[in-house]
């Protein structure tokens, strides 16, 4: 088969881009991955439903989470799929002075009291406390047993918008690109987390837990642009203009939740879990007996994620085998 | 019960040492990562971009290798697929594969012609090739995978691969 015409064409990279990019490399601080890993958090991924993109500041600035959770909520989870962020944008908002409280405007706890957590021995009494069937995995990895399952109580807020905070935002990260949508600035949004159920599989020091709850739902104004907030948030997280664009008006916001992956984590993909798209990020420890990562998904109208020291055919596995 | 606090034990996130000389194994993979990209977008500003997305991703996370060097070449292109995937994703709404009919042919009496480099012609006559055929074009030539390594990566058998490479490169080659 004569195909040196296709050999030809190789060539090295600019010896300047390779320098440039080696340089890069070696200042990643070697821990940069276990210093980000425990953003995967799970709560926060069920917490951050639909919270399009704003949801990375929750995961690198804590004082930013409840805010943030109210903030963009905004639909029910029927998708996910995953975008890189750039933490040093978010590190660029922590340095910058902003109060992260008041970024997004005024939030109400609807709830009369705050959220409680509740152990239960059993499936069905957690199912029973959550409103919903809870699903026990017909396979765990060997060694881990079943430590119980947890319940957390149904939160709601309300929050009423203030585009200042956004647009100091969006000034302090230098995006003249971006603008908010009109008449934004005073609306409401009220936010519904319904209970959530963690059951806790474990093994040693090593934790395995699956998740599960009744997507948030979230009722806010009509009229909404939301690809136009959507870009912002893309934009703040640190997408280049124009695939923010793309991503922004060719995704279904109401129904998709954006995960934020940290650009150092190393691979995320959609995946098939028993009939239902899901997204699975894998890579977020850096051992390699018991790699970590999670797997979220969508069935109906519950969402599910399971997370642990393991890897992704693992998590699939457990995922599959949900009874 | 504070859950915030249980979560926080979820993963045991663990480093490991790397005794790799990582600076020559940098050297070996860059070319192949970065001509992957050319391969697949027939843009060096975009395939330097890709790269380092590319590279970036993989770094922190190397040490897992430390003991499987094979192992992470196979791996660093498989992370270069998802970032390509991850890039056509993007491009989709707004650049279809159409538009590269209009990249003219090498030996086409027109003026812009010259504004074409042999890449970018190639990349126009694969954008027209089914997508799987253009993936295991860049896999063999740009990211000089094996047809076993490119089996690996995507799933199709060996002997699949090399009927494809060859009814690809027949199709090229008759255009070219």
């Amino acid at each position: 088969m004569d195909d040196q015409f296709l050999r030809d064409l190789k060539k090295q990279p600019h010896a300047e881009f390779a320098g440039r990019l080696r340089a890069t490399l070696r200042a990643l601080p070697p821990s940069a991955v276990a210093r980000v890993a425990p953003a995967a958090d799970i709560r926060k991924w069920f917490a951050a439903a639909a919270s399009i993109a704003v949801v990375g500041l929750a995961f690198t600035l804590p004082p930013v989470q409840a805010a943030a959770e109210a903030f963009l909520e905004l639909f029910r989870v029927r998708q996910f799929t995953g975008v890189h962020f750039d933490p040093q944008r978010l590190q660029a908002l922590a340095e910058s002075g902003l109060r992260p409280e008041a970024i997004f405007g005024d939030v109400e706890e609807l709830s009369n009291v705050e959220m409680q957590i509740t152990s239960y021995a059993t499936a069905a009494e957690a199912g029973d406390a959550a409103g919903i069937g809870v699903g026990v995995p017909a396979w765990t990895p060997q060694g881990y047993s079943s430590t119980g399952f947890m319940v957390s109580s149904e939160v709601a807020k309300r929050i009423t918008l203030k585009t200042a905070g956004l647009q100091a935002v969006l000034d302090t990260l230098g995006l003249p690109d971006v603008e908010l949508p009109q008449g934004l600035d005073g609306q409401t949004a009220t936010v519904r987390v319904p209970p959530i159920v963690t059951q806790r599989y474990v093994n040693g020091d090593r934790n395995v837990l699956v998740i599960q709850a009744q997507s948030p739902d979230v009722a806010f104004p009509a009229g909404v642009d939301l690809s136009q907030l959507a870009y912002a948030a893309l934009r703040v997280l640190g997408m280049p203009r124009d695939e923010a664009y793309r991503m922004s008006v060719t995704i279904d916001w109401r129904s998709t939740l954006i995960v934020p992956v940290p650009s150092q984590a190393v691979a995320y993909r959609p995946i098939n879990v028993a009939g239902n798209e899901g997204l699975l990020i894998e890579g977020l420890a850096q051992d390699e007996e018991h790699p970590g990562g999670v797997l979220m998904w969508s069935a109906g109208d519950q969402t599910f994620a399971v997370t642990g020291p393991l890897s992704g055919e693992e998590l699939l596995e457990i995922a599959q085998t949900l009874r | 019960m504070a859950l915030e606090g249980d979560m926080a034990n979820v993963l045991p996130w663990r480093m490991a040492a790397a005794e790799t000389d990582w600076d020559a194994v940098y050297t070996e993979q860059l070319p192949r990562v970065f001509n992957f990209f050319r391969y697949r977008f027939g843009n060096d500003v975009l395939a330097e971009d890709l790269t380092s997305r590319t590279f970036e991703k993989a770094w922190s996370a190397r040490a897992r290798y430390r003991r499987d060097l094979a192992g992470f070449a196979t791996w660093l292109i498989s992370i270069a697929r998802n970032v390509a995937v991850d890039h056509l994703r993007a491009q989709r709404p707004h650049a279809p594969l159409e538009a590269a009919e209009n990249v003219p042919a090498k030996d086409t009496p027109h003026d812009e012609v010259a504004h074409y480099s042999d890449i970018e012609r190639l990349v126009a006559l694969v954008a027209k090739l089914p997508q799987r055929e253009q993936e295991v074009l860049a896999l063999k030539y740009g990211a000089e995978a094996t047809n076993r390594a490119i089996a690996e990566l995507t799933g199709l058998s060996e002997s699949n691969v090399g009927t494809i490479l060859h009814r690809a490169v027949q199709t090229l080659r008759r255009d070219w």
